[in-house]
């Protein structure tokens, strides 16, 4: 009789166990990899790879990733950081984010681009939240995430369960979801994308702004804002809103004066550096990959140098190229990124 | 709440949960609130309907059974009444009891008719009007829509009705079990139509747990999924697509969309009621089956013995034989046989109950003229087979074919499963006349069908023309091999780790090739609207 029920329990527990492991296996082959496209996907899973504190934890939309260089900063000012972003982050997605890496890995300043501020709370889109939430581990700041970025015509289980979303790929998948099933290359540095392209244009023109005049950004998004400040109070943590250089006309210098006046009843600091490109020393024409709409690699690299300087002049941020720990991670880092520079440069010469 | 939605998974898992660990005498009553919760989360404002429906069925089967009970107590005690005297006060109290049974079926029958017709009336009344007198001020449009499971739940209160009418059944005293039994939601959405002494025994039996009921269930469930998911909700769009343009696609391009839709039907409804069963099953509860391979019948009247049995059985239990052996109709098949020609009038009690049973299935289906034309043409090819069965086998006897021979099956079964299906195809015409005329185009321009046109015209993948048939192929060597017995039943004989492998592929297989989610236009279950 015992033996029976020790039996009935063992083939119980395996069963689970190997249907738990089906399932996970046909999560991870089903689910994009976000190798070849869409890399920005990558950029929450390589946080979590990430051993060592971060400093500075940036987040925003994809002027973040295409314009600050985590190696760059470190290399000139010795502090850690990481883009956190992915293309069109809403304020939702850049709280959440946040509010998790509070948990994970807790830094002592938050860069937030407000570019994406300009949208209000109802404008959602799909793929967007699927780069964002994907590879996101499981917590209550992926579910508050989903809850609030799911768009109506979506179900919350397929987020938790992207079998349901992404089987119809059944007849699309290729080499590369077979071959990155369980493990995935490294295709950011630190959440940077390295992109190494140039405009082919003798003259971009300066943006000129389409919102108009005396337009304030939607209610709904102020409050998400505020309570990404009060988050960063409560915990301790200071935040620095800026607006990485980009010529997108969507932007009203209304939206500037409500935000410096949000930063200084705040008692924080808000930088459009868009206003900045001349002293940075940003040509969109050479800059920019795509006519000014995001840096490129040369782009990325002048703004980095020229943020983490006023990050280093206003924060408290110890300088870590001293500490042999530190520096022996971000040397691989380093060569991680200059390589992955050069062969994008070697790639584009052989096209 | 739709069967084929996590939201369903969760809840069975959790009434699961909850059935199994409540007491076995009081597992009824978590049925019943599960049930009402079910029914709730489908439309709460239609729940007075079948409200309406439970309260007036369970007090005019107690009193009719009162009723009885007092006349019998009556005779019992009288036993100094005459015979005629007995008779006469017999017929006083069936007198009363069936002024209140039919009382009951005009108010239920009534509600349905009214929900199902009422705007198709107003339709008729209009276009009549405007036909005969000019007048063009429409009367609107009421726009009911029909509360879930509504035709099931008659059926199924009628036929009890019926039973404690004529003393088969005992009425139910307990009010919540016959609630139980009108609104048990896994059959509540698109039957079967259980009868109440069948379901009653299974409803409150108290019997242990039994895991393989559960693994039974399971895979009874996931099979149904195959079917809904990966054949019926494939070929819908094209379905739909296709009988709309059938005046542009002919040929070909129709007669696989005639092809798809026996497919569609068959996977959508026969799935459903796989899940129904299969969900009952893991609760330990036996329903009726609904679907014996159909597919696979030999002529149109076996394919109805085995598509939708429930509602064919409640036909002819509670119509066709009540027709068949009423006094008008034996009285005018007397008077024929006499009078014009024994032949006929042997035929006149069987033939008129038929057309009027099948113009009611027709009906029943839906109020437009083309279910009207379906049943009535089911019915003449029921008919036709009948009259010329002397024919038939005369043929077979002249040129010595082997009846039981497996080219003279194939034959049979082929013909009946496309006759079938060309009659399904009026569930999609407009009305009637396009119906035969998406028949007459099966049979046009066939040099004009290319496979790439369909796949780009209907914009119908190639990998889900592809699967869909692979699909549909798997389906019916699963039903051959099923005429040997049960193939869950030998699954669940093996060890546990086959049992698993084999649960687990299918689920697999449902999940990947499945058409569901985001991005697909997976349809509700097309029985739902009936």
């Amino acid at each position: 009789m015992k033996k029976s029920i020790i039996k009935n329990i063992i083939i119980c527990v395996i069963s689970i166990l190997v249907t738990l492991l089906v399932l996970v296996f046909l999560n991870q082959l089903f689910m994009p990899k976000y190798i070849d496209e869409n890399i920005d996907g990558r950029i929450t899973p390589e946080f979590y790879n990430e051993k060592l504190p971060v400093d500075v934890l940036f987040v925003g939309s994809s002027t973040v990733h295409y314009g600050i260089s985590p190696v760059v900063m470190f290399n000139e000012y010795g502090f850690t950081s990481f883009d956190r972003s992915n293309s069109s982050q809403t304020a939702n997605m850049a709280k959440y984010f946040i509010s998790e890496s509070f948990i994970i890995n807790k830094p002592k300043l938050v860069v937030y681009d407000v570019s994406f501020l300009r949208l209000t709370p109802n404008d959602k889109d799909e793929p967007s939240t699927r780069k964002a939430v994907d590879y996101m581990h499981m917590s209550l700041d992926k579910l508050k995430l989903v809850k609030n970025e799911m768009c109506e015509d979506e179900t919350f289980y397929d987020y938790i369960f992207p079998l349901f979303r992404y089987h119809s790929r059944w007849n699309d998948l290729k080499t590369e979801d077979y071959k990155y099933v369980i493990r995935k290359p490294q295709v950011t540095s630190n959440g940077f994308l390295i992109n190494t392209e140039v405009n082919d244009l003798d003259f971009i023109p300066e943006p000129e702004y389409n919102v108009a005049e005396g337009t304030k950004l939607d209610d709904g998004s102020v409050e998400i804002l505020n309570n990404i400040i009060k988050l960063c109070k409560d915990n301790d943590v200071d935040l620095m809103l800026i607006r990485v250089p980009t010529n997108n006309n969507n932007w009203g210098n209304s939206y500037d004066e409500q935000l410096t006046s949000i930063a200084e009843q705040n008692n924080i600091s808000y930088i459009n550096f868009t206003k900045d490109i001349n002293e940075i020393g940003i040509d969109f024409c050479t800059d920019s990959f795509d006519e000014g709409m995001h840096l490129n690699n040369a782009g990325a690299e002048k703004f980095s140098k020229y943020l983490g300087n006023i990050i280093k002049d206003n924060y408290e941020l110890t300088d870590r190229r001293n500490d042999e720990k530190y520096v022996t991670v971000w040397d691989k880092k380093t060569e991680w990124y200059e390589n992955a520079k050069a062969n994008q440069k070697e790639n584009k010469e052989i096209k | 709440m739709s069967f084929v939605s996590l939201n369903f998974g969760i809840f069975v898992l959790v009434l699961l949960l909850a059935y199994y660990l409540a007491p076995k005498k009081h597992r009824w009553i978590v049925l019943l609130l599960a049930s009402i919760y079910f029914y709730m989360l489908c439309g709460i404002k239609y729940i007075g309907y079948i409200c309406v429906t439970t309260i007036s069925t369970y007090v005019a089967a107690r009193v009719i059974e009162n009723n009885l009970n007092i006349q019998n107590a009556y005779i019992k005690e009288h036993k100094e009444l005459s015979r005629e005297e007995k008779k006469a006060y017999k017929a006083t109290s069936k007198k009363s009891r069936k002024k209140i049974f039919l009382l009951c079926v005009i108010l239920n029958v009534g509600i349905l008719a009214f929900l199902k017709y009422a705007d198709f009336s107003i339709a008729y009344f209009n276009y009549y009007r405007l036909l005969l007198t000019g007048n063009t001020n429409y009367v609107n449009q009421l726009n009911l829509l029909l509360p879930l499971g509504i035709s099931f739940y008659t059926f199924q209160t009628v036929g009890y009705l019926l039973d404690v009418y004529n003393g088969k059944s005992e009425s139910e005293k307990n009010f919540f079990k016959f609630a139980l039994f009108v609104s048990f939601f896994p059959q509540i959405i698109q039957g079967p139509i259980s009868r109440f002494d069948d379901l009653k025994a299974e409803l409150f039996k108290e019997i242990n747990f039994d895991f393989y009921n559960i693994k039974s269930g399971f895979i009874r469930i996931l099979w149904g999924l195959f079917k809904k998911l990966i054949i019926a909700d494939r070929v819908a769009a094209y379905v739909r697509d296709a009988f709309y343009f059938y005046n542009d696609y002919k040929g070909l391009y129709i007669l696989f969309a005639v092809f798809f839709y026996a497919m569609q039907i068959y996977g959508d409804f026969s799935g459903g009621i796989d899940i129904t069963i299969g969900v009952a099953e893991m609760l330990s509860i036996k329903l009726t089956e609904n679907f014996e391979r159909p597919f696979f019948s030999k002529d149109i009247a076996e394919y109805w013995r085995r598509w939708h049995i429930t509602l064919g059985t409640w036909f002819k239990d509670y119509i066709f034989y009540p027709l068949s052996v009423s006094k008008p109709l034996l009285n005018l098949g007397k008077k024929v046989r006499t009078n014009v020609n024994e032949n006929l009038g042997k035929r006149v009690p069987l033939y008129i109950p038929l057309v009027i049973t099948w113009l009611l299935t027709g009906m029943w289906h839906g109020s437009q003229s083309k279910y009207i034309a379906w049943g009535l043409l089911n019915c003449f090819f029921i008919i036709l087979g009948t009259e010329f069965e002397p024919v038939s086998a005369a043929l077979i006897e002249k040129y010595k074919i082997n009846r039981e021979g497996f080219w003279f099956k194939f034959y049979r079964i082929f013909k009946t499963f496309w006759l079938m299906s060309f009659l399904r195809s009026f569930d999609m015409a407009k009305t009637a006349g396009d119906g035969f005329k998406i028949i007459k185009n099966c049979f046009l321009e066939w040099n004009k069908f290319s496979l790439n046109t369909m796949f780009e015209a209907f914009n119908f993948k190639a990998e889900d023309f592809y699967l869909a048939i692979i699909a549909i192929i798997i389906v019916f060597i699963v039903e051959i091999i099923q005429r040997k017995g049960s193939i869950r039943k030998r699954i669940l004989e093996k060890n546990a780790f086959v049992q698993l492998f084999v649960t687990l592929a299918l689920a697999c297989v449902v999940m990947i090739y499945g058409y569901y989610g985001r991005g697909f236009d997976a349809g509700s279950f097309i029985y739902l609207n009936f």
